[in-house]
């Protein structure tokens, strides 16, 4: 991901820099904001399977493109759209696409079901202030919401300041020109303000890109066309899926099921998880049962069996690696016998585990988001970097490879962004919420810190005056203790939402609703991984009055950027057309929308071992995009930001609120809960009104071994209640007897569109209203604190006690 | 006549249930009907201090399956074998499916004459 490293390398730069590159695309001209200058001769892409894009099959006419949002989702499967009449018919995985290979999980194959929604929101919609809550919304044209939307945020910047105005994102969905949007009036407020330590990968890829320059992927071949067969590609002996459910999670331009094509080619698994999932079973005795929360624990465990043991890559290490005496020291000064103690794994397991790992060549670690939602996230991603640094297994064929985005692409890359650099003035930068206290948020990341933003809330001010909520339902979903959270939100002068259903926080909060559309409806190109670039294809017109987000975002912008920030009309939005938009976004790859149209697929030339070549570094030297050129597992980033708590060597974090950081809250709080369980049908909080998948899914479901169940009287199926002494909620129990009995996990994202009737009762109780979003919501109990970071919030690892529902007062 | 069916691998089918909505898409199914559904066996732990579990997600044809018959009469294979994400199920004659029985766990479901 160059993005953060073009962004870590233009940090300083940003500060003081005001004249940047101007470029011209289509006899357009703009300025190029953080962007090295346009490359002259872009190489060009990949062989790839040359097909048709359009054809009849069938009395239908048949569109091949990519499944990339709405609805949201982390990959980019090809499809192959059935139309007859101007009316989807059925969509089918594409077998050409080198990504998906012809498959297709369940909640694609649904999107008829989803496009033809009897509950879509089909026209834009305001709302009175005073009925935030109630179902009381009013049908309006786009011409009057968008004048209702500039009014009210040209009021708050002017009362307020721009930087008041928050672009309020969610996951999973392609709107990544909503941080431009923004920029575009002035403000450098955009993110998840009420996702406690920005729990979501971030963590992770900020790590990396911190101690390598650019984050890395674990190697499926997903880089190569030809996939398998590429001569190039080696299929890992090992492999650690480590705080992730591959199947039915798919996060972040991974296609879990690659995993199983590597299986039945001979790859060997271990699994780091709470819970006996299908592939921890598969892994048997290298099944290691962690902690909730313990991942940091045992990841130093690893490293220092690795490290005593010197089964490190001693010549890789002499050449590339910056700190491994530094790392050696830290973990020697360790006890084994107490990270054991405090992952919950036995030692004898983690020995063997840390030598398959570091024995096996090549060994891959395809991790997740557990390791984010946790205190010590941050440290815990460190020192799992580590290992795949001091073993030789980083940008090797089946190990952990650098992704850096395609042609300098960023916009669809891992956490893309569009630059927006060149909109703002320095003094309009400084203001972004969180930069003064967390380093990792100035040096390179475009979102404001959300703990920052919850602190500012706890403490009684109104950081936010103006929020445009894209993709996000966090009532829901993120919003840690989102009780208290709504309380805040109910402060906001203005609230706009846009979305496909009428959501928990659409009811409570928008005085505008907007209305997206999905993948089916519009054009584009899909992203979230550096692999490749693909074509979203129009399939149908859209329905109703519904616009992609891209479209409403162009034409916002440019009524926002006149009306609030004039001096950035020329250049904020020069595009007619969203096509003419993504050429721009497009063209250093040498190519055009409609070019990529036309070969459905662009993949650049992927090279392993980059930094033998000279491919990583913006000097063309060899190796590493960091301060030494080295993989600094002793981190300089962090070096140099020791100050605000960040050390530069991988360490163990023990959470807050933990049965080790808080022993005296055991007895009240015995048990260990975990937010997240993971479940196929749904994308978070999408998909619980199409009855397909809600039939297969009915119910929020806590995951309870049977002992725990029993000693509280809680039958199998059984509602029984949650709680700490953050919040509480309400789930139904599901036996299972793979955890340790302390341990429990409940799916999140839980509401229930079947009780729209109550939504218009919930002045009077919130918990009934708001389509029930409170009920189930696990995410009542998670803390707000992160770590001296600024990441990780503890969603996986929650101090809970439990009881039936028969006996809550 | 030749018996065609389809061919289980359970050691990699992984619940999922993609399959379910290919075969209810299309064959334009309501959520109450199932050509295809999935079952899962555990996790039970086969013995104490050992993990050594049995967990397994068994892939059922049901009696609305008609092998997808206007959908191969084009060549195609079923809506489920294609859209696997597992890629574990797979389509031919029962004959030819048979020899492919090479260890446990293959489960072969015989369902129409072609």
């Amino acid at each position: 991901m160059s993005e953060m490293t073009a962004e870590t390398r233009a940090a300083t730069k940003v500060e003081t820099q005001t004249d940047f590159i101007w470029g011209e695309t289509n006899g357009k001209k703009y300025k190029r904001g953080s962007r090295l200058p346009k490359a002259e001769n872009p190489a060009p892409a990949a062989k790839t399977p040359d097909v048709p894009w359009k054809w009849e099959e069938d009395g239908m006419t048949v569109i091949r493109g990519t499944a990339r949002s709405a609805p949201g989702c982390h990959n980019v499967c090809g499809i192959l759209s059935y139309v007859k009449d101007g009316k989807l018919v059925k969509v089918e995985g594409d077998p050409e696409d080198p990504y998906n290979q012809g498959r297709l999980c369940s909640r694609c194959l649904c999107i008829p079901d989803y496009v033809y929604s009897e509950e879509r929101l089909l026209y834009p919609m305001k709302r009175a202030k005073a009925d935030r809550g109630k179902d009381k919304f009013e049908r309006i044209t786009w011409d009057e919401a968008y004048d209702i939307i500039v009014e009210n945020f040209k009021a708050v910047a002017d009362k307020y300041g721009a930087d008041k105005i928050a672009c309020c994102q969610g996951t999973g969905r392609d709107i990544h020109q909503v941080t431009r949007v923004n920029a575009s009036v002035g403000s450098p407020n955009e993110g998840v303000p009420y996702f406690a330590g920005n729990s979501c990968y971030l963590p992770r890829i900020a790590s990396m890109a911190c101690m390598l320059g650019d984050p890395c992927v674990m190697d499926c071949s997903q880089f190569l066309p030809e996939r398998y067969d590429d001569p190039r590609y080696v299929v890992p002996e090992y492999c650690i899926i480590w705080g992730h459910q591959p199947f039915y999670s798919n996060a972040d331009g991974f296609y879990g099921h690659w995993i199983i094509d590597l299986m039945k080619r001979g790859m060997k698994v271990a699994v780091v998880d709470p819970q006996l999932t299908w592939i921890a079973a598969k892994a048997g005795e290298d099944w290691l049962q962690v902690r909730p929360g313990g991942d940091g624990a045992l990841a130093m465990a690893m490293l220092k069996v690795i490290c005593d043991e010197k089964l490190y890559d001693e010549d890789f290490c002499d050449k590339w690696v910056y700190g491994l005496e530094a790392v050696c020291d830290r973990v020697a000064e360790m006890d084994l016998d107490d990270l054991c103690e405090k992952a919950w794994v036995a030692k004898e397991d983690v020995v063997r585990v840390a030598r398959t790992y570091a024995t096996s060549k090549p060994a891959a670690i395809q991790w997740g988001v557990a390791l984010d939602q946790q205190t010590g996230g941050q440290q815990a991603a460190h020192a799992i970097t580590a290992l795949w640094c001091i073993t030789g297994n980083l940008d090797v064929p089946g190990g952990n490879v650098i992704g850096q985005s395609c042609w300098g692409i960023d916009q669809p890359n891992w956490v893309g962004t569009w630059d927006y650099d060149e909109l703002l003035t320095p003094e309009e930068h400084a203001k972004r919420i969180g930069i003064e206290r967390y380093p990792m948020f100035a040096v390179g990341f475009k979102n404001l810190s959300s703990n920052a933003t919850i602190e500012k809330w706890q403490a009684g001010e109104i950081p936010i005056r103006a929020a445009y909520i894209v993709t996000n339902n966090f009532l829901a979903t993120m919003g840690a203790q989102a009780i208290t959270q709504l309380e805040w939100y109910k402060q906001l002068d203005f609230c706009v939402v846009q979305d496909l259903f009428m959501t928990p926080t659409m009811m409570a909060l928008a005085d505008v609703v907007l209305p997206a559309a999905t993948y089916e409806e519009r054009n584009g190109f899909g992203g979230l991984n550096p692999y490749r670039l693909s074509c979203i294809n129009k399939a149908i017109e859209p329905v109703g009055d519904t616009k992609a987000d891209n479209t409403i975002f162009l034409e916002l912008g440019k009524r926002l950027v006149d009306a609030i920030k004039p001096e950035n009309a020329d250049i904020a939005w020069p595009w007619d057309t969203v096509e003419e938009m993504w050429d721009y976004a497009l063209e250093d790859g040498g190519f055009t929308w409609e070019e990529l149209r036309e070969s459905t697929w662009k993949y650049p030339e992927f090279e392993y071992r980059k930094y033998e070549k000279g491919l990583l570094r913006p000097d063309g030297g060899l190796g590493f995009s960091t301060e030494t050129g080295r993989a600094e597992i002793y981190s300089m980033v962090f070096h140099h930001t020791s100050w605000s708590g960040l050390d530069p060597l991988p360490s163990y974090v023990e959470p807050v609120e933990s049965p080790y950081s808080a022993p005296e809250d055991v007895e009240e709080y015995p048990y260990i809960v975990s937010s997240g369980a993971r479940v196929p049908h749904f994308f978070h909080s999408e998909q619980r009104q199409i009855p397909k998948l809600r039939a297969l899914h009915p119910d929020p479901l806590c995951w309870i071994h049977p002992d725990t169940a029993k000693e509280n009287g809680i039958e199998d199926g059984e509602w029984f209640w949650l709680e700490n002494k953050h919040g509480k909620c309400k789930y139904k129990a599901h036996y299972d007897i793979g955890r340790d009995p302390r341990v429990l996990m409940c799916e999140h994202g839980w509401w229930f569109p079947e009780r729209k009737d109550q939504a218009e009762e919930n002045t009077d109780d919130e918990m009934k209203g708001l389509f029930g979003v409170f009920e189930s919501q696990i995410n009542n109990l998670v803390p707000f604190d992160a770590g001296v970071s600024g990441f990780g919030s503890n969603y996986k690892n929650m101090m809970c006690k439990i009881y039936r529902d028969a006996d809550a007062e | 006549m030749t018996m065609y069916g389809i061919l289980a691998d359970v050691n990699y089918c992984t619940g999922c249930e993609a399959c379910v909505l290919a075969c209810q898409q299309e064959r334009g199914f309501s959520e109450k009907e199932f050509g295809i559904t999935v079952q899962k066996f555990g996790p039970w732990q086969i013995e104490e201090g050992k993990k050594h579990y049995q967990y397994d997600f068994l892939p059922y044809l049901t009696e609305w399956c008609d092998l997808c018959e206007e959908r191969c009469g084009k060549g195609k294979v079923p809506s489920c074998v294609q859209h696997c994400q597992a890629q574990c199920l797979e389509y031919g004659t029962v004959d030819e499916l048979a020899k492919k029985i090479d260890g446990p766990k293959k489960v072969l479901f015989p369902i129409a004459d072609r």
